[in-house]
């Protein structure tokens, strides 16, 4: 084979870019530490890498949420264990006043009048903008301080959006026996005649079918009712105004039975909240301030068979309490488990992250140091090509 | 027999090798010159020997100047060449999108994904706070202006593209032109002993230089002319009669027509050479990841716009579009917060029921991990770690062929050089030679004299 000089001089400069593109590649890896700098370097890596850095972000995020979970219910287990204490005493205070004068009963009356203010004021605890035992209602004190003898039904709320201008009430007698949120939705505008709504008896998870709206007089259920005044049809509804009304069970609490909800893995929600309901109203057992009050007025009566009764539901009061912080500290079980679990598989996920992308700086540095000795020779060479020729003999 | 016609001899003997060692001195001027073909003077003998008239007179000529090539790799090297450039100009810009669509290192589309989903976590944790939903606002923004720059970035490849195409066709049509000229010169010219090297030359460059830019085939009139063709078979030149190529910008993407028959879009036959690799990602490349990408928001922004109008705003009202998309044809570059919201946090829904829980927040959050993409089988964030791994594998695979195609060029290359190449070592070795032969001729010169002298002196 003929071998010119271009042809050595071409080789010369196509090996020595390939070791210089090497040496390239190797410091590049060593000076980022990753063996994948981009996608090309390894496609499948890099579907990995960027899969599992989602991965990793969802779990630093459901971590997040479990901390958030777990400081709610310390908070609630410690307002809980204040409630325990409060009831604690009120027995002390009982077995020392029953027989005794009636300044004495009143002195015990005015105790227990006072332990029922901070039972209250515990019980209306916030925790960041939320109250700790309202349910999932927002914005309303769960305990009132004169409890309601009979079902009530709250004013009624329009949505700030709505288009109708008119005026709206809420009127009828609750039939219900727990606290909910009736909600009515146009789905149609229009006036009365024209505009079509749906209900909801649930706050506005789920709706009713599509009704046609023919009076003023909406009926949303359970004896609640809304009625409406379009001044003679010249107040027409948009598409989605929103009515709501809070119906009330009577008693003192103002909360609902919904708990809150938190996502603590993937595809998993976790409830974190002790509503109000199974903490001091009947729905738990007991109603604490129902007991406590009634406690009170037997005390100033001295009403001993009555007394006697409210102190068994009282020691039924603690029970329920203690139950529930037996349910935050289970909860709370529950989340650590969880975190240890997530703890361990971002362990695992930071290790495949690392075998996915990490270099192997060792092996790269000796790849490296053997590199350097061919780019040397390389150099040599080219320095050495021009130098034998046959001009040098002739 | 005459003395005097030894001295011609001695004569024709001087020119010849002079002849030759000038050959040689272009072959040595050229060592450097792409595509010279070194070229050798062919010596033959003349005249006859004539026994009976005691006359033997045989002298040399330089029959013609040979171009020392070979037709077949000479072809090969042209049709390489389209293959070659092909993969240099396809690699090249794989990379850019690359560079754009890469997310092996942080940042881009996936964080911003991932950050969206987490302010919405986020808002559930406290569904009415105002840091919250800021918050929300701010990373949804963020993550639609990614979008929109992701795509922007795209266009611009595009952009970029058509910009090359308008500039590379004038360079294709400049090329016939300069190869039917050469071939208008050799039909005036005839095939002849070699005065022609080194316009061939010029000209076997020439079609390496289109093929380098658009594939072509190209076959040899008879004549001594060659015609080109597209790879459909539509003429480019025949004979000195060049076409022209021209484009129209259409929609953004450029098509290419022959005047050979105009109202024609050629670019389907155009497959190869540095316009192939620009048209293929023109027109299938670059669309695949912008109908990826717009797929993917319009995905994105259905899922979330449906579960936001499910749910209820912090005033009690049903939630609006969270999303919107002004451009249905270019979703991912006109997507945007729904104004009203931009302007108006609290229009946020982030309950599932008017009392004001954050259920909404929760679920909207969750759509993280739904299998959206992909006829169900894959989450959001999944496609878009498929688009790294599929521009990753498509420039991996890029490099792999230009490594490859770069290494047969480089073979064609050295087969050509070794066959057709300027050696000095052998250059100077020939030229010792003509020296020698030369040297040798100007001594018959002196011989011829001397004898003539002693001829001159028997008379005296």
């Amino acid at each position: 084979m003929r071998i010119t000089e271009n042809m050595r001089f071409n080789a010369m400069i196509g090996n020595l870019f390939g070791n210089l593109a090497l040496n390239n590649d190797l410091t590049e890896k060593i000076a980022s530490q990753k063996k994948v700098n981009r996608a090309s370097d390894d496609p499948l890596s890099a579907t990995n890498i960027v899969t599992i850095r989602q991965s990793l972000v969802a779990i630093g995020q459901y971590t997040k949420n479990i901390d958030s979970c777990q400081a709610w219910l310390s908070a609630t287990e410690s307002t809980l264990s204040g409630v325990y204490d409060l009831l604690e005493t009120v027995d002390g205070i009982v077995v020392g006043a029953v027989g005794t004068e009636a300044s004495t009963r009143q002195i015990a009356a005015d105790n227990i009048q006072s332990i029922i203010d901070s039972m209250r004021s515990l019980a209306n605890t916030k925790w960041g903008n939320r109250y700790l035992f309202s349910g999932s209602r927002e914005g309303v004190k769960p305990f009132a301080a004169e409890p309601s003898l009979a079902t009530t039904i709250n004013a009624v709320q329009a949505a700030q959006g709505n288009a109708f201008a008119g005026d709206v009430e809420s009127s009828g007698t609750y039939t219900g026996d727990t606290n909910k949120t009736y909600a009515m939705k146009t789905t149609t505008a229009g006036v009365f005649g024209v505009a079509r709504y749906q209900i909801s008896t649930d706050g506005g998870r789920t709706w009713g079918s599509e009704t046609l709206s023919s009076s003023s007089i909406v009926d949303l259920g359970d004896g609640v009712s809304l009625t409406f005044n379009d001044y003679g049809g010249t107040k027409a509804f948009g598409q989605n105004d929103i009515f709501y009304v809070n119906a009330n069970a009577p008693g003192y609490y103002q909360g609902n039975d919904e708990n809150l909800f938190m996502t603590i893995n993937r595809n998993t929600v976790f409830s974190y909240t002790i509503n109000g309901a199974e903490a001091f109203t009947e729905a738990g057992g007991v109603d604490v301030f129902k007991t406590l009050n009634a406690l009170k007025e037997a005390l100033i009566n001295d009403d001993g068979d009555e007394i006697s009764a409210q102190q068994l539901n009282i020691a039924s009061a603690k029970e329920q309490i203690l139950l529930c912080q037996s349910l935050c500290g289970m909860k709370t079980n529950h989340l650590e488990v969880a975190k240890n679990n997530l703890a361990h598989f971002d362990n695992t996920l930071n290790a495949l992250l690392s075998e996915a992308q990490d270099a192997d700086v060792t092996e790269l540095a000796a790849k490296l140091l053997m590199n350097e000795t061919a780019l040397k020779a390389s150099y040599s060479m080219a320095a050495k090509i021009g130098k034998s020729s046959i001009l040098d003999y002739l | 027999m005459s003395i005097n016609s030894l001295l011609f001899t001695a004569r024709d003997s001087l020119i010849a090798h002079q002849m030759a060692i000038s050959v040689v001195g272009s072959n040595i001027a050229n060592v450097n010159t792409p595509g010279y073909n070194r070229q050798r003077a062919d010596l033959v003998s003349i005249g006859a020997v004539n026994v009976s008239g005691l006359d033997a007179q045989i002298g040399v000529s330089v029959n013609q100047v040979s171009r020392i090539y070979d037709r077949y790799i000479d072809s090969q090297i042209i049709q390489q060449q389209q293959t070659t450039a092909y993969s240099d100009a396809l690699l090249q810009n794989l990379q850019n999108i690359q560079i754009i669509l890469d997310d092996t290192n942080g940042g881009g589309i996936n964080e911003t994904l991932n950050q969206f989903w987490a302010s919405w976590e986020d808002l559930s944790n406290n569904p009415s706070g105002t840091l919250e939903r800021n918050a929300l606002l701010s990373r949804a923004e963020s993550l639609t202006e990614t979008l929109v720059s992701y795509k922007q970035s795209l266009d611009s490849v595009n952009t970029e593209l058509s910009r090359s195409i308008v500039g590379i066709i004038p360079l294709i049509n400049d090329k016939l032109q300069e190869i039917a000229d050469i071939n208008g010169l050799i039909i005036k010219e005839g095939t002849n002993k070699g005065d022609l090297n080194s316009i061939l030359d010029k000209r076997t460059n020439a079609l390496k230089e289109l093929g380098a830019m658009v594939n072509i085939a190209y076959f040899d009139a008879g004549d001594g002319t060659i015609n080109v063709s597209l790879a459909n078979g539509q003429p480019l030149l025949q004979g000195t009669m060049a076409q022209t190529l021209s484009i129209v910008e259409n929609n953004g993407k450029v098509d290419i027509y022959n005047s050979n028959s105009p109202g024609t879009v050629v670019n389907d036959a155009i497959t190869g050479g540095t316009l192939g690799a620009y048209l293929e990602l023109q027109c299938s490349i670059l669309p695949g990841y912008v109908d990826d990408l717009n797929n993917m928001t319009n995905t994105l922004a259905a899922r979330v716009n449906a579960l936001h109008n499910s749910g209820f705003d912090a005033n009690g009202n049903i939630g609006l579009d969270f999303f919107r998309i002004t451009d249905t044809g270019n979703s991912s570059g006109s997507i945007g917060i729904n104004p009203i919201i931009a302007a108006d946090i609290n229009r946020i829904a982030a309950s599932a029921s008017v009392s004001g829980d954050s259920e909404n927040a929760t679920r909207i959050a969750a759509v993280r991990d739904e299998f959206l993409m992909n006829d169900n089988k894959e989450t959001l964030s999944g496609f878009l770690a498929s688009m790294v791994g599929e521009i990753g594998r498509q420039t991996a695979d890029a490099k792999t062929n230009n490594e490859h195609q770069t290494a047969v060029m480089n073979y064609l290359s050295n087969q050509r050089d070794s066959i057709s190449g300027v050696s000095i070592d052998e250059e100077m070795i020939l030229l010792t030679k003509y020296q020698m032969g030369y040297t040798a001729a100007g001594k018959l010169c002196t011989m011829v004299d001397d004898m003539l002298n002693i001829l001159m002196n028997i008379i005296r």
